[in-house]
C-alpha cells in the first residue's frame, strides 16, 4: 500500500478519534449533572430559601435573575451605543484601541473582575457586597460579547440599503435608528442571550461582588445576594448529603438554562 | 426649461478623472437619458446630483451643479436627496412591511398625522402603478414582491416624498421583459408630473421612451441633443460606432 494512503487513513482515524473524545467528555459532564440533578431535585427546593445546607434555592435562582439583569441593563446600552459609534463615527486609530481593549477584557480572567468589583464598586464606591455591586462585575464581564457582536451585525447592513435611506434624505440619526439597528436586531437579542448565559454561569468574581443571602436582597447595594453557581461551589464543599443534593440541583438548572438560551439564541440566528 | 445644470463638474479619485468637465442640461418634464457603456460615468453622474459621492470615500470633486439655478452645494443634502429622488439599478426595498417602505421618507421628512400618512403612501403606490397589486397587503413584507414590483416600490417610496426630480439608474436591468415594459410606461407616464433622469446603457430602451440623450463615454459627455437627433445622425464617430454596435 501506498505510504500516502496510509498517512491519510491513519490521520483520518486519528480525527475521528479526537471527535469521539470531545463527545464523551460532553456528555459525561452533562450527563452526570443530569442524572445526579435529576435525582436530587426536589419541587420543594425550587420554591424554597435555602442557606446551601438546608432549605431550597429559590433566593438562589431569584439572584441569579437579578445580577444577570443588572448586568444586562449595565452592558446592552453601553455596548450598543459603542458599536454604532465605532461603526459610524469612529476613526480608525480609536477603533483599535477599543478592539485591543475589549480583547483583553475578554481574556481578563473572571476571578481578576472580581477583585476590580471588590475594590472599586464594594469598597470604594460603597455599595457593600450587593446586587449592583455584583451585577456590574457581570455586566463588565458581558460587555466585549454585547460590543463585539453588535459591531458585526451593524457592519454587515448592506450598502445599497445604507444608500436607499440616504437617497430618501436620511440624517445619520434616522439611518441608525430607523435602518441600522433594527437590521442589526437579531445579532444584537441573540449577543444578548449569550451574554445572559454566560453570566448566569459566573462564579469567581460574585464570590468577591455578590456575597450570599439566605433570602432575596431587599435593595441594590449593601444588601447580598445569592447565586445557583455559589450554591454548587459552597454546597459541595459541605459534609452534608443534602448539600450535594443543592448543588447537584443547582446545576441541573444552570445547565438546563444555559442549554436553553442557547438554543433560543441559535432559533433566532436562523 | 432646464432644471438642472452641470458647470465644469469633473470628479476624480487619486489616479484618475471618473467624471471630466461635465457640461450639461437637464430639462423639466422630460426623460433626459444619459446612455453609455458600462464604466463611463453613468452613475456617478446621478450620484453626484444628490449628492452620495461625498460619503463615498476617496472622491473629490470640482465645478458646480445648479439645482433650479441654486448650486446644489447651498441646499442641505437631506433636502436636495428629498427634492432629487434616486430608484437604484437592484431594488433595494426595506426589510419592512410595504406600507412602512412608503411611508419611511415622509416619516422623517414631515410630522404628519397616520390619516395623512396613509393618503401619502396611497397615492404613491397609485402613482408607481402598484397600488391594484398590493392594496389588500399592505402590511405584507416588501420582501415578498417580485423584482418587478420591488422596483415599483422604490419608484413609490422616491414618489412619496413628492420630489421634483426622479433619477433612475439603470431600473430595468435586473428584471424580465414584462417587468422591464412596465417600467417604461410608467416612466413615460411619470414624466408629466415629474422631470426624469435615466441611465442606461441599452440604446433600445432610450430609443424607446427620451426625449433627450446625452451620450458618455469615458467620463465625457461626447454628445447632447434631441433624442431622435442622436439615435438617426450621431455627430460623433464614438457615438455612431456604439450605436451602431449595440443595435447590431
Amino acid at each position: 500500500m501506498n505510504i500516502r494512503v496510509i498517512k491519510d487513513f491513519s490521520f483520518k482515524l486519528l480525527g475521528y478519534f479526537l471527535i469521539l473524545f470531545i463527545i464523551a467528555i460532553l456528555v459525561a459532564i452533562t450527563g452526570s449533572i443530569i442524572i445526579n440533578g435529576l435525582h436530587s431535585i426536589t419541587l420543594k427546593m425550587l420554591i424554597e430559601n435555602g442557606d446551601t445546607t438546608s432549605g431550597g434555592i429559590f433566593n438562589a435562582i431569584v439572584g441569579t435573575w437579578m445580577l444577570v439583569g443588572v448586568g444586562i441593563l449595565f452592558s446592552v446600552p453601553i455596548g450598543i451605543f459603542s458599536a454604532i459609534f465605532i461603526v459610524e463615527y469612529g476613526w480608525k486609530r480609536y477603533n483599535s484601541i477599543v478592539r485591543v481593549f475589549t480583547d483583553v477584557l475578554t481574556s481578563t480572567p473572571s476571578i481578576v473582575l472580581g477583585l476590580f468589583g471588590y475594590l472599586f464598586l464594594v469598597i470604594q464606591l460603597g455599595f457593600g457586597y450587593s446586587l449592583l455591586a455584583g451585577g456590574i462585575t457581570l455586566g463588565i464581564m458581558m460587555l466585549p460579547y454585547i460590543l463585539r457582536v453588535t459591531e458585526i451585525s451593524l457592519t454587515e447592513v448592506p450598502t445599497n440599503i445604507k444608500e436607499a435611506a440616504i437617497s430618501l434624505g436620511a440624517k445619520k440619526m434616522d439611518l441608525i435608528f430607523r435602518i441600522m439597528l433594527p437590521y442589526a436586531k437579531n445579532g444584537i437579542i441573540t449577543s444578548t442571550i449569550l451574554a445572559i448565559s454566560i453570566g448566569a454561569g459566573e462564579t469567581a468574581q460574585l464570590l468577591y461582588t455578590a456575597g450570599w443571602n439566605n433570602g432575596i436582597p431587599n435593595s441594590l447595594i449593601k444588601s447580598q445576594v445569592a447565586y445557583l453557581t455559589y450554591v454548587v461551589w459552597a454546597g459541595i464543599n459541605q459534609p452534608s448529603n443534602y448539600s450535594h443534593q443543592l448543588a447537584f440541583a443547582s446545576g441541573l438548572i444552570l445547565i438546563i438554562t444555559v442549554f436553553s438560551l442557547i438554543f433560543i439564541s441559535k432559533y433566532i440566528k436562523r | 426649461m432646464s432644471i438642472i445644470r452641470f458647470r465644469n463638474y469633473s470628479v476624480y479619485t487619486k489616479d484618475r478623472k471618473i467624471l471630466d468637465n461635465i457640461n450639461l442640461e437637464i430639462y423639466e418634464n422630460n426623460v433626459n437619458t444619459v446612455l453609455g457603456p458600462s464604466g463611463s460615468g453613468k452613475s456617478t453622474l446621478v450620484r453626484s446630483i444628490n449628492r452620495l459621492i461625498e460619503i463615498t470615500p476617496g472622491l473629490k470633486y470640482d465645478g458646480e451643479i445648479y439645482f433650479k439655478d441654486k448650486s446644489i452645494f447651498e441646499y442641505q443634502p437631506e433636502e436636495i436627496r428629498r427634492q432629487i429622488g434616486l430608484v437604484f439599478q437592484q431594488p433595494n426595498p426595506f426589510n419592512f412591511s410595504i406600507f412602512e417602505n412608503v411611508a419611511f421618507g415622509p416619516r422623517i421628512h414631515w410630522k404628519l398625522k397616520e390619516n395623512e400618512l396613509e393618503e401619502i403612501v396611497k397615492n404613491s403606490l397609485i402613482e408607481a402603478a402598484l397600488y391594484e397589486e398590493v392594496k389588500d397587503n399592505l402590511k405584507k413584507s416588501a420582501l415578498s414582491l417580485s423584482g418587478g414590483q420591488q422596483q415599483r416600490l422604490c419608484i413609490a417610496r422616491a414618489l412619496a416624498l413628492k420630489p421634483l426630480v426622479i433619477m433612475m439608474d439603470e431600473p430595468t436591468s435586473s428584471l424580465d421583459p414584462i417587468a422591464r415594459n412596465k417600467i417604461e410606461d410608467l416612466i413615460i407616464k411619470l414624466k408629466e408630473k415629474y422631470t426624469i433622469i435615466l441611465i442606461t446603457h441599452d440604446v433600445r430602451q432610450a430609443a424607446r421612451i427620451s426625449d433627450f440623450i446625452a451620450f458618455i463615454y469615458n467620463g465625457r459627455i461626447i454628445e447632447h441633443s434631441k433624442a431622435e437627433e442622436i439615435l438617426e445622425k450621431p455627430k460623433n464617430e464614438i457615438t455612431e460606432k456604439f450605436l451602431t454596435d449595440r443595435l447590431g
